[in-house]
């Protein structure tokens, strides 16, 4: 309890330094990953590629192999933290998770549908395979879908949002399968890497695409923090605080769309982080979004660039899929939190 | 040439107009009419009570005011909103003057009691000096200044119930944010035990000797009788009585509104109404 008092008297005013400190330790952070891969690179070599005077070689790993994948881990980490942290102000449960409207499972069928259907076309769009494409247009589909299960004239109703996730996300899994029995081993090889999720495809053109999506939603998040806040008291009474509660609902759905759609369709189903870093967050510094989604932005950026420096050390040349790091270093952590919720004062 | 009033400045001085307003919902079996058309016009400084049994649609009257239902017939003007023209950009000016009060309250996150309270400022720009000013004052007012950094979700049902209601005074605190204020509580001292129940009816006897015109459905017969001015009787979504509340709590009304047998003595200190079931 005297933890989260003094972590609340502190965030409002020491802010503005906290975010400096958030962005100048990231930064550190991710040059250290750059340093860690299949060919250790020593930190010598690392200043010397930050000057501009290293060899070749390493020239090579760290601008075209480690940087793209560090930046590319950062971005999905932020936005899939956040996406979670909006969700689960907007189904005001703090269990919910982006998956729940269906993305995920919506954009896995996606992937199927590619893999198996159009295996033979190659052509592809701003360097995004056609399974990248078929994720992302799988995964927006599905959202749409649920949304519109569960408006009619009088609004949107969120637990029928929820309920009608799971029917979509059962439809999808069915397309999934079904495809998985009519496909050759190739395609199954194919599909079930992509759905184990990682880092290894990053390449400028993605970072450039994630980094976009990433910023887009940055910038209009600070319109949420209010409605969020007040969403958590109930529906009616955000509206008797004078929120737009159906427009903030629809916009929401969007951004959370739009970030995870992204992130399914750069780096398949990374699960884990979007559910727990903002739960994690919660935790320690309370439901205030002001302080909440900024916060889960950086902790999922960061767990992401650990769990993904992690993946590609603990057993080199082979990498582990890095959602399965993420859930492995982040869920002890949780777990600890948990158990520990009454020195914060801040059981549920 | 003649100018249309415009929405905001129709019935400006007036806290709220009610005319000939019904509500119907429909469901499978067809329409219902749960609210027949009901008249009201509450004046700044003002309580009205509503009270009836259960199911007389004292709640569905306050939700159709508050805008949670729509309305099917007739029209309602809130502190110069009408209701039915209402855009959806005028939600958060009109939240300056309108606050409601929720009868039971969903909120299972871990906000303090102070946040909360804060939340009642969302529809202000007043400033973050102004909000904390309102928000201590408002704490202070309902007796959980002590209670400022707890955890809400941990509460007794009472405490929840003072922050709710602190909430929503916070949000319609100062006469310069508003023309005319309104605040409808809905139930406001459910949980409550009496020291509280009775401490909460003057503060709120206070804030309408503000200025702001207080709308509440109320379930006890003698907090209507003690604190409201006019008192509004339901019955099968029927306006069954309505005037002064002396002249509405009358043993031969209550006996029927209610179905059972009512007398209704004469306090000798207060010399209000105490209605005896």
């Amino acid at each position: 309890m005297q933890f989260s008092h003094h972590i609340k008297q502190f965030l409002p005013r020491y802010w503005t330094r906290l975010l400096f400190a958030m962005l100048a330790s990231l930064i550190v952070v991710t040059l250290i990953s750059l340093s860690f891969g299949a060919t250790p690179t020593s930190f010598k070599e690392l200043v010397l590629w930050l000057m501009g005077e290293s060899d070749l070689q390493s020239h090579i790993i760290i601008q075209q192999l480690r940087l793209p994948r560090a930046l590319l881990a950062l971005c999905i980490g932020s936005l899939l933290a956040t996406c979670g942290a909006i969700s689960q102000g907007l189904f005001r449960n703090p269990l919910a998770d982006p998956s729940l409207i269906g993305v995920s499972a919506g954009a896995s069928a996606g992937a199927s549908i590619a893999i198996v259907f159009l295996a033979g076309a190659q052509w592809s769009l701003f360097s995004l395979s056609l399974v990248s494409m078929g994720a992302f247009v799988g995964g927006i589909l599905s959202v749409y879908l649920v949304y519109q299960i569960a408006t009619n004239t009088s609004g949107t109703s969120v637990s029928t949002m929820l309920l009608a996730g799971i029917a979509i996300a059962f439809i999808a899994g069915g397309v999934s399968n079904a495809l998985e029995f009519f496909a050759d081993n190739d395609m199954l090889r194919r599909m079930s890497l992509w759905r184990m999720g990682g880092l290894d495809s990053a390449n400028t053109p993605r970072v450039i695409i994630a980094a976009t999506v990433a910023g887009c939603i940055f910038c209009l998040m600070p319109h949420y923090y209010s409605p969020l806040n007040a969403l958590l008291l109930g529906e009616s009474e955000a509206r008797h605080l004078g929120i737009d509660v159906n427009r903030t609902k629809r916009h929401l759905v969007i951004l959370v769309a739009a970030g995870v759609g992204t992130s399914v369709a750069l780096a398949g189903t990374i699960a884990f982080i979007g559910l727990v870093v903002p739960h994690m967050v919660r935790l320690v510094i309370g439901p205030n979004h002001r302080f909440l989604l900024p916060i889960s932005a950086f902790m999922g950026a960061l767990l992401l660039l650990v769990a993904d420096a992690f993946a590609r050390t603990v057993i080199a040349p082979t990498e582990i899929p890095v959602g399965l790091v993420s859930a492995l270093l982040g869920a002890p952590i949780f777990i600890s939190l948990l158990r520990k919720r009454h020195h914060y004062g801040l059981q549920e | 040439m003649t100018i249309e009033p415009t929405n905001s400045d129709k019935n400006i001085t007036m806290p709220l107009t009610v005319s000939n307003m019904s509500v119907t919902v429909s469901n499978e079996h067809g329409d219902t009419t749960i609210l027949q058309p009901t008249n009201l016009t509450i004046q700044s400084g003002e309580i009205h009570a509503i009270i009836g049994p259960n199911g007389a649609g004292k709640s569905t009257l306050l939700k159709a005011i508050s805008g949670d239902l729509k309305i099917s017939t007739g029209d309602v003007t809130c502190c110069g909103y009408n209701l039915r023209q209402l855009q959806a950009r005028d939600q958060s000016s009109k939240a300056k003057a309108v606050a409601a009060l929720p009868q039971f309250s969903l909120l299972n996150f871990p906000y303090t009691v102070e946040e909360v309270v804060a939340l009642g400022r969302i529809p202000h720009n007043s400033g973050q000096r102004v909000d904390a000013q309102i928000v201590g004052d408002a704490m202070d007012l309902l007796d959980i200044g002590t209670l400022a950094k707890r955890n809400y979700t941990q509460l007794s049902g009472g405490e929840k119930q003072r922050t709710q209601l602190a909430r929503v005074m916070a949000q319609v605190w100062r006469a310069q944010d508003a023309t005319t204020r309104l605040l409808l509580l809905d139930e406001p001292t459910t949980a409550l035990d009496l020291g509280h129940q009775q401490q909460l009816m003057k503060i709120i006897q206070d804030f309408a000797k503000q200025g702001v015109a207080i709308l509440m459905v109320v379930h006890d017969i003698n907090l209507a009788a003690n604190y409201a001015d006019y008192t509004l009787a339901l019955s099968n979504g029927n306006t069954f009585r309505q005037g002064p509340t002396a002249d509405v709590l009358k043993e031969d009304m209550l006996s029927s509104l209610f179905d059972a047998s009512i007398s209704v003595i004469h306090h000798p200190i207060t010399h209000k109404s105490v209605v005896l079931s």
